[in-house]
């Protein structure tokens, strides 16, 4: 297990049940089929937690989301008016007068992000998305062999979206953001593997209306069909 | 770099497994073992497709092509090959850009320009299109792209190679690797010590690069708020994936006379992209002998002009004046001119006189 040839190749197989792994090229999240666990390789293998959310019918396959729990902070949030028009008729100058910007109070919650851990240029409005909904894990019947593939974003980067999606979700109120000042600290992160059907054009998560277009998901095609270079 | 692919053997049965730059994960064709690249950095080499004996042809004949009467006299010594060091990162931007994007209304009025006084009578009224800004709105708008950028490992220019970043303006004249593109035919390096040349260590660490792709990426998604006021971004670089690519450049010297010239040639193309060779004097020659023809020329006609008194004018008073002093200050004008030429070339024969490929 801990034979390294000169190249960094290593075998790919479950730390608890010496199962070969499978996953895609470019994967860091792998699933073991045999007993369930849930590796991520990030310089070496740690175990994260993995949960299954609307199985749904036949054909769902499951796609890797990370769901980040975390405190956001908000120090500063300014918003401003959806429009601004002059009432003058003509040339006039703009003093900044009719910005209409106001500041919020800052403040402090708990909140909870469930994104894309596949690669996806819709990492941050799928997240944002996801955020309006409420995904409940499910309990798996025994003895169910589920397939999760594509999970090629590692935590770091998924602490770094996370604060994305947190500002994605700022951006989405109903108001006019100007600008904002967020951070979010994480203090629990996991995979849901979450089931979804392939339709026509899109990726549909099961029991939403939220769709990922196969163009925008890097290895829609592996993780889909298992074909390689959709 | 998607679509280089590299050669590996497997640890397990050392089948071959082909894998593509960027990948982290393979199945072993031959016995199905799933395997995992856990490297931090993965090296891929530019072997040099070139020669030493066609790096030293290349050299005389660029210096047959300079200096043909030069070549004779050049002692050119044993080119060394370097393998210079470039970090290909490649990234996702996401991000949003917030601002406020300026209402302008367009009216078309009626102006007259000439109210009849200057042009007989008739006056002349134009229709002009005048834009208001009217106001402003909100727009919040998403960053979503993905790309690549190559930045030089280590500084060449000592070697009159300018430097691949995030903020290079100029490809690199000569050279198959640029800031948005990789050569062909790249091989995984798995032992420095198994080739030929001299691996040059990267001066930029992982951390650098990836911060300024980080800052290119930035750079790109900013443009999503053009036209915008007020602008607000906020983007997050994800996904990095970062490979060492060398690259193959021989370098050699050569004396001529005195001096010592150096060259550089690309070890994939074979063609010389920087150097300094010995001038052979031929475009000063050419320069000295129009400047003595152009004199030559002209002595006959100052002859003439000061022998029959051409300069001599009779003044409004009735007497008489010349024009000599002002014709002699731009003879000595053009005299001191040329001689100054002269100069300016005399010395293009030393140092200045190369020829310099950059």
């Amino acid at each position: 297990m801990s034979f390294t040839d000169p190249s960094g190749l290593v075998p790919l197989r479950c730390r608890n049940c010496g199962n070969d792994l499978d996953g895609l090229s470019t994967d860091v999240i792998f699933h073991c089929g045999s007993c369930g666990r849930c590796w991520v390789f990030h310089g070496g293998f740690e175990q994260v937690g993995i949960r299954f959310l609307r199985s749904g019918g036949p054909g769902t396959v499951f796609l890797p989301f990370w769901k980040v729990d975390g405190t956001v902070s908000i120090y500063q949030r300014i918003s401003r008016k959806g429009s601004s028009a002059s009432i003058i008729e003509g040339f006039r100058e703009f003093t900044g007068r009719e910005r209409g910007l106001s500041e919020n109070q800052p403040e402090t919650r708990r909140d909870r992000f469930i994104f894309p851990a596949f690669s996806t240029s819709l990492v941050l409005s799928t997240g944002v998305r996801m955020h309006k909904e409420n995904f409940l894990p499910e309990k798996m019947e025994h003895g169910t062999q589920a397939v999760v593939k594509g999970g090629s974003i590692g935590p770091d980067d998924a602490s770094a979206i996370a604060r994305g999606v947190a500002v994605g979700v700022e951006v989405n109120r109903k108001d006019f953001l100007a600008c904002v000042d967020l951070d979010v600290e994480v203090s629990d992160m996991s995979i849901y593997a979450v089931g979804c059907t392939p339709e026509e054009n899109v990726i549909r998560i099961n029991g939403s209306d939220i769709g990922l277009p196969y163009a925008a998901v890097r290895d829609s095609g592996e993780m889909v069909h298992g074909e390689r270079g959709h | 770099m998607s679509g280089v692919t590299v050669a590996l053997k497997c640890p397990s049965c050392a089948g071959p497994l082909m894998i593509r730059e960027g990948d982290t994960h393979t199945v072993c064709p031959s016995c199905s073992s799933s395997l995992l690249l856990s490297s931090g950095v993965r090296k891929f080499v530019l072997p040099t497709a070139v020669s030493r004996v066609q790096v030293l042809r290349s050299v005389r004949r660029e210096l047959e092509s300079r200096n043909p009467g030069g070549v004779a006299r050049a002692r050119v010594s044993k080119p060394t090959l370097y393998y210079v060091p470039f970090w290909h990162c490649s990234a996702q931007a996401n991000g949003y850009v917030l601002g406020v994007e300026p209402v302008y209304e367009t009216r078309e009025i009626s102006v007259v320009e000439d109210d009849g006084r200057s042009s007989g009578g008739y006056a002349v009224t134009v229709t002009k299109r005048i834009k208001t800004r009217t106001g402003s709105t909100a727009v919040e708008r998403e960053i979503q792209l993905c790309g690549s950028v190559n930045i030089s490992g280590a500084d060449l220019e000592p070697l009159g190679i300018p430097s691949l970043s995030a903020d290079s303006q100029m490809s690199i004249q000569g050279l198959e690797i640029q800031r948005n593109v990789l050569p062909e035919g790249l091989e995984v390096l798995q032992d420095e010590s198994g080739r030929e040349g001299v691996f040059v260590d990267p001066v930029v660490s992982v951390a650098e690069a990836r911060s300024q792709t980080a800052r290119y990426l930035r750079r790109l998604g900013s443009g999503v708020g053009f036209g915008l006021e007020e602008k607000w971004e906020f983007s997050v670089i994800s996904g990095y994936r970062d490979a060492l690519v060398y690259y193959p450049l021989w370098v050699t010297d050569f004396r001529s006379g005195p001096r010592s010239y150096r060259v550089v040639v690309d070890g994939w193309s074979g063609r010389v992209i920087r150097g300094r060779f010995p001038s052979s004097g031929r475009d000063r020659r050419i320069i000295t002998v129009a400047a003595a023809l152009l004199w030559a020329g002209m002595i006959p006609f100052i002859a003439d002009i000061l022998i029959s008194g051409k300069l001599n004018y009779a003044d409004t008073s009735g007497g008489r004046s010349s024009c000599l002093p002002v014709f002699l200050l731009i003879v000595a004008a053009l005299a001191y001119g040329t001689w100054h030429l002269l100069g300016i070339l005399r010395n293009m024969a030393g140092k200045e006189g190369e020829h310099v490929i950059h």
